[in-house]
């Protein structure tokens, strides 16, 4: 018989805080009457002398008063110390009881022992993490690993700012880390982050560099997760019955993906990836139980982005086919050659001085001979969006794909990069492109990943 | 229950303080100054408004018995309005404590208030706040020392051109 009886406890646990543990644990059981007013006086007090003794040894017996902020630091660093001791625990009303019969002082003593302990513990893990580090070119990910996590290991203070986390960690996970602070927070982000290592270990890091560049071809300058592209991916082979590692999809595998997962309930298809994400992790023969867990617990996410992705029709960005940034564009298309300058500033004085749009297109037609000029002109002309539509409209697939190409539109990365001609350009070119018929835009999209420009 | 720094229970703190500020009555009797209940209570009042005032926080009687004890000896103060006196110190003492960045400590800082209030300023508080301390935090945080006046150098310069001609 499986004896599973729990003991009742007044606290609830899920109202505690992962970062402000002790504050929490103290402030629950006061409120459900676990702890006395007398009680929650004596803590108080002992906080405080806790804190006057740290001050001291702050100031170092120089100063007998610090300004406020440096107060509240200190006491956040105790509250912090004494709190990673009582999460260490069994549970809360061990907790409690410790609370009610130790002293604070040894608690957070304790708590200093703990949290050394904790910080093997982080090294531990950094030094699993560099081992698995992927071969990538993604610079988030490289540089907090190579540089992110020095400061924290060089100038972790555990005395008076240990719940701090002096480290520029700038790489996104599959699961971000929330609730924790100081070492806590390391540990538990370089755990996740060896987990989704060890996962895209069991694929070639080109081949993930060809599915990222697949996914963004600027990938390396992204703050997007890597991890959960290949998870993605692999789960896409998996539900296509597809060997896993080449992690690719043509045409007609988005297709037959479409078919199977198109008429899909959420949980219907939050069901069906989990099956694949079994099988996977079968056919990867992936051990560690930890690993497992850790990818599962992404699926709900991922749910949603493959629902997302059959609503809008855009499969190819859930489970993305690669691409080879290397291969040489099939197409070298030339912009022509600019017309003489002089000639180019009488014709945009006349351009914009021009009441009617009609007098403007007469120009253009009658004026400009290469792309070179259309582009310059595009972008001087101050044109509306219906006016530059109308422009477009005169170009062939092939000229708006060498301007797409030169022109992408990415507002967050590149604003700043552009004069607000260039920017006014991009989103009227994207404006326009949004508006062609779905098959012509995918012609024309497909168009520009083989085009050079020269 | 809040952790708040600020909210914790003042009451607690002021009632140590000021059991130990009357303690300094036993040195300070032998020159003729002491402090009533009351006007310990005041003073840690002060001090406690000051703290606030400044954004900084202490813990038990903290300056005040220093400040108490060093300037007991002083010649220039009385029974008469010591209260007063001690008041306008220990706001001054955390005024500067401030002024100076914390770069000096507390024993230096009413070291060096005694030694300029009994000396330049000879008993007036003004000019101590409004002159010399001013100019020994402008030292302190251009990194200098402490007493550095280039009044006097300019003037000892002077004395030294004089002397040569």
């Amino acid at each position: 018989m499986n004896n599973n009886l729990k003991k009742q406890t007044k606290i609830d646990v899920n109202k505690l805080s992962g970062e402000f543990y002790f504050q929490s644990l103290l402030q629950e059981a006061y409120v459900k009457g676990a702890l006395s007013p007398k009680e929650s006086e004596r803590i108080q007090l002992e906080c405080l002398k806790l804190l006057a003794d740290c001050t001291e040894r702050f100031t170092k017996g120089k100063s007998s008063s610090v300004r406020v902020e440096i107060a509240q630091g200190i006491m956040a660093s105790n509250l912090y110390t004494i709190g990673i001791y009582l999460k260490s625990l069994p549970d809360v009303d061990a907790a409690l009881f410790h609370i009610e019969n130790e002293p604070i002082e040894k608690l957070y003593e304790y708590g200093y022992q703990v949290l050394k302990r904790k910080i093997n513990v982080a090294n531990y893990f950094f030094n699993r993490v560099r081992k698995s580090k992927l071969k990538t070119a993604n610079q988030a990910y490289n540089i907090t690993i190579d540089q992110g996590f020095k400061p924290f290991f060089e100038s972790y203070e555990i005395n008076f700012h240990v719940h701090e986390i002096p480290s520029d960690i700038d790489y996104q996970l599959i699961h971000p880390v929330t609730d924790l602070a100081g070492v806590e927070f390391v540990i538990k982000y370089l755990e996740s982050l060896y987990y989704e290592n060890l996962f895209c270990s069991y694929f070639d890091a080109d081949i993930i560099h060809e599915v990222m560049s697949g996914y963004d071809e600027s990938y390396k300058n992204l703050l997007d997760n890597i991890g959960a592209q290949v998870f993605q991916n692999a789960l896409g082979c998996q539900l296509l019955n597809v060997p896993l590692s080449p992690l690719d999809f043509s045409p007609a595998d988005l297709n037959g993906l479409d078919k199977k997962l198109k008429s899909r309930h959420p949980a219907e298809l939050q069901r069906q990836l989990e099956i694949a994400a079994w099988e996977l992790i079968t056919d990867l023969e992936l051990t560690n139980p930890s690993l497992k867990k850790y990818l599962i617990a992404s699926l709900p996410q991922i749910t949603t982005t493959v629902h997302k992705g059959l609503a809008s029709h855009a499969l190819n960005k859930v489970f993305v086919p690669r691409y080879n940034p290397n291969i040489k564009p099939l197409v070298h298309y030339n912009m022509g050659i600019k017309m003489d300058d002089q000639a180019y500033r009488e014709l945009v004085v006349e351009f914009l001085s021009c009441r009617f749009f009609d007098d403007k297109l007469a120009i253009i037609k009658e004026h400009i001979k290469t792309l070179a000029d259309m582009e310059d002109l595009l972008i001087a002309g101050e044109l509306e969006s219906p006016e530059a539509a109308m422009i477009f409209d005169l170009l062939e697939d092939i000229e708006l794909a060498v301007l797409t190409k030169r022109h992408p539109l990415h507002p967050a990365i590149d604003a700043i990069d552009y004069s607000a001609s260039e920017i006014r350009l991009q989103q009227n070119l994207d404006a326009y492109m949004r508006a062609l018929p779905r098959d012509r835009l995918a012609q024309i999209l497909s168009m520009t990943t083989a085009i050079e420009v020269v | 229950m809040s952790f708040d720094l600020m909210l914790f229970d003042h009451f607690l703190i002021e009632k140590q303080a000021v059991s130990e500020v009357l303690l300094c009555n036993k040195i300070t009797e032998d020159y003729a100054l002491v402090l009533s209940e009351e006007q310990a209570l005041e003073l840690v009042e002060t001090r406690s408004y000051s703290l606030k005032n400044f954004g900084r926080i202490e813990f038990g009687g903290g300056i005040i018995e220093k400040v108490i004890l060093t300037f007991a000896d002083t010649p220039y103060i009385s029974q008469y309005r010591y209260a007063e006196f001690l008041n306008e110190l220990v706001e001054i003492f955390y005024y500067f404590k401030n002024e100076t960045l914390d770069l000096m400590s507390d024993d230096d800082l009413i070291g060096y208030m005694k030694k300029y209030f009994d000396g330049v300023c000879q008993g007036s508080l003004d000019q101590l706040k409004f002159r010399e301390l001013e100019r020994m935090a402008k030292n302190v945080r251009l990194g200098l020392d402490p007493d550095y006046n280039d009044l006097y150098d300019s003037e000892k310069l002077m004395e030294e051109e004089d002397d040569d001609e």
